[in-house]
C-alpha cells in the first residue's frame, strides 16, 4: 500500500515537472544522413512534439528559420552540423557557426534565452557524443520552460 | 576479344577526359587500393542504389560504359573536397575527373538535381551568394531586368545551399529545399500544435 503511494507520488511529481519542449531540428545530411536516427536520440515525449528537417549542409540553416520556428511555438531550435574541418563543402559549418552565434547574441538582446538555440558540431561517426549533447540540451530546455514571446 | 574492346573503351574514355582537362589526370595509374573510397563522404553516405564510389568510377566505366557515370547520383553528391586526391598514393586526380564528368553530363542535357536556381526578377545582384559559394559557381553577369544578375554554373554547384541562406530576397533557391517549404512546416505546426498545449 505504502509502496503504491510512493510510486504514485513519484509518477505525479514526474508528470508535473516533465515539461516536454517542442524542438525544431535541422541536421546536415553529411553528419547524420537519417532523420529518424536523430529523432530516436531524443526522449520520446520530446520527439513526438518535434519536427526534423534534413539540410544538405548546415550552411543552409538561416537565422530566419530559427526565428520563425520560435514564433510558430517551438521552444527550441537545434542545428546539427559536422565537426569543424570536416565539412563536406569545406567551410559550410564555419559559415553557419559564425552566422548562428550572432543570432544567439541577438536572441539574448531580445530577452530570449540564447540556450534555446542549440548548435552541435559533431562527427558523423560519434553518435554517443551527439546523443549526450542532445540529452543535455533537452534537460536544459526543460529547466528553462516553455517559450513565451517577451514582446 | 570482348575484353580487348572493353579495355580500349576505358582508355579512350580516360584520354577523352584528359583531353578535356588542362592537367594530367593519371586515371590509368589507379591501383584500386580504395583509399579514396574510404575517405569519401559522398560514397559512405550516398543513398543511391548504384553504389558508385571514387574507386569504382573507372571500373564501372569498364563494365558498363561511361553512360552509367553520367546517370549516377554519385557525381552530383561529390563536393569536390579533394580528400580522395590527398590520400591517393598514385596521385590520381579523382575529383578533377568527377568535375569533368559533371561537365560532360551537363553538356549532354542531364540536369544537376541539387543545383540552385536564380529568380532573375527579384535578384538584386548584391553578390552575397557569390562571396559565400565554396566552389565559386556563382558569378554576377549582365542580364536580367536590372542589368546585372547572379548566374549559377550548374556543373560546379554542389548544392550546399549557403547562397540561399545569405540571400536577403530569397532570389536563389535550391530545387530540393525551398525556404517556403521549411516555413510551411512551422505553419502546420502552429495550426495543429496549439491544440496540444
Amino acid at each position: 500500500m505504502s509502496a503504491l503511494e510512493i510510486s504514485d507520488g513519484i509518477q505525479a511529481a514526474g508528470t508535473e515537472s516533465a515539461f516536454a519542449p517542442a524542438i525544431a531540428v535541422f541536421h546536415c545530411r553529411w553528419c547524420e544522413p537519417d532523420s529518424q536516427k536523430v529523432l530516436v536520440m531524443m526522449p520520446p515525449d520530446v520527439a513526438e512534439r518535434s519536427i526534423i528537417r534534413r539540410l544538405n549542409c548546415s550552411a543552409r540553416m538561416e537565422a530566419e528559420f530559427a526565428i520563425k520556428a520560435l514564433g510558430a511555438g517551438f521552444d527550441g531550435v537545434v542545428v546539427i552540423g559536422c565537426e569543424m574541418g570536416e565539412c563536406h563543402y569545406r567551410v559550410g559549418n564555419e559559415q553557419a557557426a559564425r552566422r548562428l552565434s550572432v543570432l544567439a547574441g541577438i536572441l539574448a538582446l531580445a530577452g530570449i534565452y540564447p540556450q534555446r538555440l542549440g548548435l552541435f558540431w559533431e562527427s558523423a561517426f560519434d553518435e554517443v557524443t551527439t546523443r549526450r549533447s542532445i540529452e543535455e540540451y533537452v534537460e536544459a530546455l526543460r529547466d528553462i520552460g516553455p517559450f513565451k514571446d517577451p514582446h | 576479344m570482348a575484353e580487348e574492346i572493353v579495355v580500349l573503351d576505358i582508355k579512350e574514355f580516360a584520354r577523352e577526359l584528359a583531353a578535356a582537362s588542362n592537367i594530367d589526370l593519371d586515371l590509368l595509374c589507379c591501383h584500386g587500393c580504395a583509399r579514396c573510397s574510404s575517405v569519401c563522404k559522398a560514397a559512405i553516405f550516398s543513398e543511391s542504389r548504384d553504389g558508385i564510389t571514387p574507386r569504382s568510377l573507372l571500373y564501372r566505366a569498364i563494365i558498363a560504359g561511361p553512360a552509367v557515370l553520367l546517370q549516377s547520383e554519385f557525381i552530383w553528391l561529390c563536393s569536390g573536397c579533394r580528400r580522395c586526391e590527398e590520400v591517393c598514393p598514385q596521385e590520381v586526380k579523382v575529383s578533377e575527373a568527377v568535375r569533368l564528368i559533371r561537365r560532360l553530363a551537363c553538356e549532354s542535357g542531364i540536369s544537376n538535381p541539387y543545383a540552385v536556381r536564380v529568380n532573375e526578377r527579384v535578384c538584386m545582384h548584391c553578390g552575397a551568394c557569390a562571396s559565400v559559394c565554396p566552389n565559386y559557381a556563382i558569378t554576377i553577369v549582365e542580364g536580367g531586368p536590372r542589368g546585372l544578375v547572379a548566374s549559377v554554373d550548374t556543373a560546379e554547384c554542389r548544392g550546399c545551399g549557403a547562397c540561399s541562406s545569405v540571400c536577403s530576397n530569397a532570389a536563389i533557391q535550391q530545387g530540393a529545399l525551398h525556404d517556403i517549404e521549411v516555413l510551411g512546416l512551422f505553419a502546420r505546426r502552429r495550426a495543429g500544435g496549439e491544440g496540444h498545449r
